[in-house]
């Protein structure tokens, strides 16, 4: 077996080889839009770093162009130095600072190198008249790799990346990357239609302009979180905004403290509850319930970048009533420095800061929860009121106009009854209750006092002043006839007993069908 | 290093003012919605400057061979840079093929009709594919029939090419069928033919030759064409360029065959404006010009 000495000439010693940076480019991301993610989060640190040295600076949008076969991330943040340039083509070197970037491993940008042919980048930094280029001919890379065993990564680094530079004008600043030749395997780069709706969900967005709630929300963004930043987006000339959910309630906002004592938050929240009953849904097709709404639940962010979905937050905060995790839609955001995301970004490394934010965060599923809970109580208070009225109303109407049948009435009796029995016990509750709403509580007192009048007169025999319709009296039946009527009513009545509506329509036809047989 | 970016001659300058004219004199009312195909240079220094003008940006750029993504990366930054990005979009690959196939190399589509095409060839006229076709003129005669079929009711088309590699034959050929058709109309147009022919500078037959090929094509599709005068100037490294700028508009006429309404004496007759040192007067190149109409010109 031939020795590594054997198989490449060795200059020196190495301690790193090629399939390092297969395992970079192709084991990172197997989901290839994160790669997209990667150079979002670079373009947005550029955007901070020229915030913090221009503070009045305007911040252009970071532009994404599908124009195959390439996509090319461009930015005019504050733009790169001829340092960090030439740097750009080190494997896992960053000058980057947790808490202050979004990325900080100096590893992401290579995980394109699996996608293209050639990753070309361009930039320029504010107040140096030069602009700089580095290209990193990826597809001579791999080649090499495939001919070569054991290229030492050092060469196959070094080799097949280029530094140029050029005059530029110094108040110019940008970065252009270009991810050239994308392959097909990851043609869903070069997809409008893919790409668009994944920034919606990972990218710092701003809100949507339709989001009543947009500016309140960044306004308290902006005062808690450090260095908060949105970034305008554009793909393909349009731009693209953070989602929000239609029919919400008004922001609720919380901060997540290490301790009960400390000051410093390590996280804030902030959420929308359902306006509607129970969870955000998609609109179902006619008559059915919708899916629940992928939108819906908090999602976490870490530099204002998504990590992982609603289902994230559901395990890791939501022990009990995890139903109730998408009654709502928001954020959670981590200002805990030690608190990292995973690469792929779909959680947190497994760290004891990690341990501590989802402790502590609980406390928010526990209020939400709570908020929920009084929230459905609080609708179904309401929807119980407001049968109650309509079940008071119409049986009035019906007495009123004589149309009550005399088989219904015990029904009625029943039901009215029962509703009044649940009204007053969630007016009980209601009363108790610190929210209370008023405007409930009055409706429900006027329902109880008139089903008290209703079950009364429905009750009364023979001194109401209303009229029941008896259809064995008012078609003169038989004493026999009379009682094998009552017997077949006494069996639908049996048969409908969990539907009284249709209950009372059966007897209707059986009262309309008797008249129209016997009278006419 | 880096290549640097083209920028414009004075000549060329005033060849961009003199097209920019006739875009806003055409299309003065719909300045700033209009869209543009062709070839721009990779600084888009030209697009750039007429971007305000312009909705949607087609560009095509073929690139150095074997290289081709450099000069495409460098458009597509310097379009970032210009802040023009938003409105641009870029075909990659040689402009006839694109003219022709309607694809690019990588299978991307033009968006058919433009108001506005450029071709800014830096290469001649008579440019010949493999198989010996004047495939340059063919895709010209494409630009016709694929704004045609898409609709175009108007459009500018900016021509200009260097005068290396003419092919006599051709242009002979044409300034004879020229010569014969103003006879037909009852002209006296040997003397202003010939004096074409023998002219020492090539432009003056150019001048004749593009102008007449044009408005036929023009009007094989229903277009009817109306020129501007066309412009002689030195280029980059002295080259000497033509650059040409037509009107068309659908036309409202029924019968096909067409013919082109613009009169060929007129056409015979136009000055031509030279530029040098950013300077430009109006000459005929000391060519005769065809006064007397014809009984058959109507």
């Amino acid at each position: 077996m031939k020795k590594a000495q054997d198989v490449i000439e060795k200059r020196d010693e190495y301690f790193a080889y090629g399939s390092v940076l297969e395992a970079v480019s192709q084991g990172l991301y197997p989901d290839r839009k994160h790669i997209l993610r990667e150079f979002i989060q670079n373009a947005y640190d550029a955007l901070g770093d020229l915030r913090r040295q221009e503070p009045t600076a305007h911040l252009e949008s970071v532009e994404i162009t599908v124009s195959p076969p390439s996509v090319i991330i461009a930015d005019k943040g504050l733009g790169m130095s001829d340092e960090t340039m030439r740097r750009y083509r080190y494997l896992g070197f960053s000058g980057k600072e947790r808490g202050t970037h979004a990325g900080f491993r100096g590893i992401g940008k290579y995980s394109a190198v699996g996608v293209c042919d050639k990753l070309i980048v361009r930039s320029s930094r504010l107040g140096v008249p030069k602009s700089y280029q580095v290209v990193i001919n990826a597809a001579e890379m791999f080649r090499r790799l495939q001919e070569q065993k054991n290229t030492p990564l050092e060469d196959l680094l070094r080799e097949h990346s280029e530094f140029n530079e050029s005059a530029e004008d110094a108040d110019r600043h940008y970065t252009f990357v270009e991810l050239h030749g994308i392959h097909r395997d990851a043609a869903e780069l070069l997809d409008d239609s893919i790409v668009r709706p994944y920034l919606v969900r990972v990218a710092p967005l701003p809100f949507d302009p339709a989001f009543t709630y947009a500016k309140e929300i960044r306004e308290r963004l902006g005062q808690v979180l450090p260095g908060f930043l949105e970034v305008d987006v554009l793909v393909n000339g349009k731009p693209i905004y953070k989602r929000f959910l239609e029919n919400c309630l008004r922001p609720t906002y919380e901060p997540v403290f290490a301790t009960d004592s400390s000051t410093e938050p390590i996280a804030f929240s902030w959420c929308c509850q359902n306006a509607g009953k129970g969870q955000f849904r998609e609109p179902g097709e006619q008559g059915t319930k919708g899916h629940r709404h992928p939108e819906s639940g908090l999602v976490y962010r870490s530099s204002n970048f998504a990590v992982g979905d609603g289902n994230l937050t559901r395990e890791t905060l939501w022990h009990t009533t995890p139903e109730r995790a998408f009654y709502f839609f928001g954020e959670i955001h981590v200002i805990d420095a030690g608190v990292t995301p995973t690469s792929d970004r779909d959680n947190f490394e497994d760290t004891s800061a990690r341990g501590r934010l989802f402790e502590r965060c609980r406390a928010i599923a526990a209020m939400l929860s709570f908020e929920a809970g009084l929230q459905s109580r609080q609708q179904r208070f309401g929807e119980v009121v407001a049968g109650g009225a309509k079940l008071v109303a119409e049986t009035e109407a019906t007495l009123k106009a004589g149309a009550l049948a005399a088989e219904l009435k015990e029904d009625k009796t029943f039901q009215v009854q029962k509703v009044l029995e649940d009204v007053a016990k969630r007016l009980k509750q209601s009363s108790r209750s610190e929210r209370k709403d008023k405007k409930v509580i009055r409706r429900a007192k006027q329902v109880l006092k008139r089903g008290e009048r209703l079950k009364r007169a429905l009750s009364a025999h023979g001194g109401s002043h209303y009229v029941v319709v008896d259809i064995a009296k008012e078609l003169a039946m038989e004493p026999r006839t009379k009682a094998i009527y009552e017997a077949i009513i006494s069996v639908i009545r049996e048969e409908f007993r969990d539907d009284s509506e249709r209950f009372e329509a059966v007897v209707r036809r059986i009262h309309e069908a008797l008249r129209k047989g016997i009278l006419c | 290093m880096l290549n640097r970016p083209q920028r414009f001659t004075p000549n060329k300058q005033v060849v961009r003012d003199l097209q920019c004219e006739v875009i806003r004199q055409r299309f003065s009312q719909r300045l700033g919605a209009l869209s543009y195909f062709g070839l721009p240079s990779s600084s888009l220094d030209d697009v750039a400057q007429w971007s305000p003008l312009l909705q949607r940006i087609t560009a095509v750029e073929r690139g150095g061979a074997g290289k081709e993504w450099e000069i495409q990366n460098e458009m597509l930054m310097n379009a970032f840079r210009l802040g023009v990005s938003r409105k641009l979009t870029l075909l990659r690959g040689d402009i006839d093929s694109v003219l022709l196939s309607d694809v690019d190399s990588y299978g991307n589509k033009p968006s058919w009709p433009y108001d506005i095409v450029s071709l800014d060839y830096s290469g001649g006229l008579f440019y010949r594919n493999e198989g010996g076709r004047l495939c340059r003129l063919e895709a010209i005669k494409r630009v016709f029939q694929r704004q045609a079929a898409s609709g175009a009711k108007e459009f500018l088309l900016f021509l200009s090419f260097n005068l290396d590699q003419i092919d006599q034959h051709e242009v002979h050929e044409s300034l004879e069928t020229i010569r014969r058709d103003l006879m037909r109309f009852g002209y006296a147009a040997d003397e202003a033919i010939d004096s074409y022919l023998k002219h020492p500078c090539e432009q003056a037959r150019l001048k004749l030759y593009v102008m007449n090929l044009v408005a036929r094509l023009a009007a094989q599709e229903s277009f009817d064409s109306e020129s501007e005068s066309p412009i002689f100037y030195m280029g980059n490294r002295d080259t000497e360029m033509m650059a040409f700028r037509f009107y068309f508009k659908r036309s409202s006429r029924t019968f096909t065959p067409r013919s082109p309404k613009e009169r060929l004496n007129q056409v015979v007759n136009r000055r031509m404006i030279e530029i040098v040192n950013g300077k430009q007067n109006l000459t005929n190149l000391g060519l005769p010009l065809i006064k007397a109409q014809g009984p058959g010109e109507k």
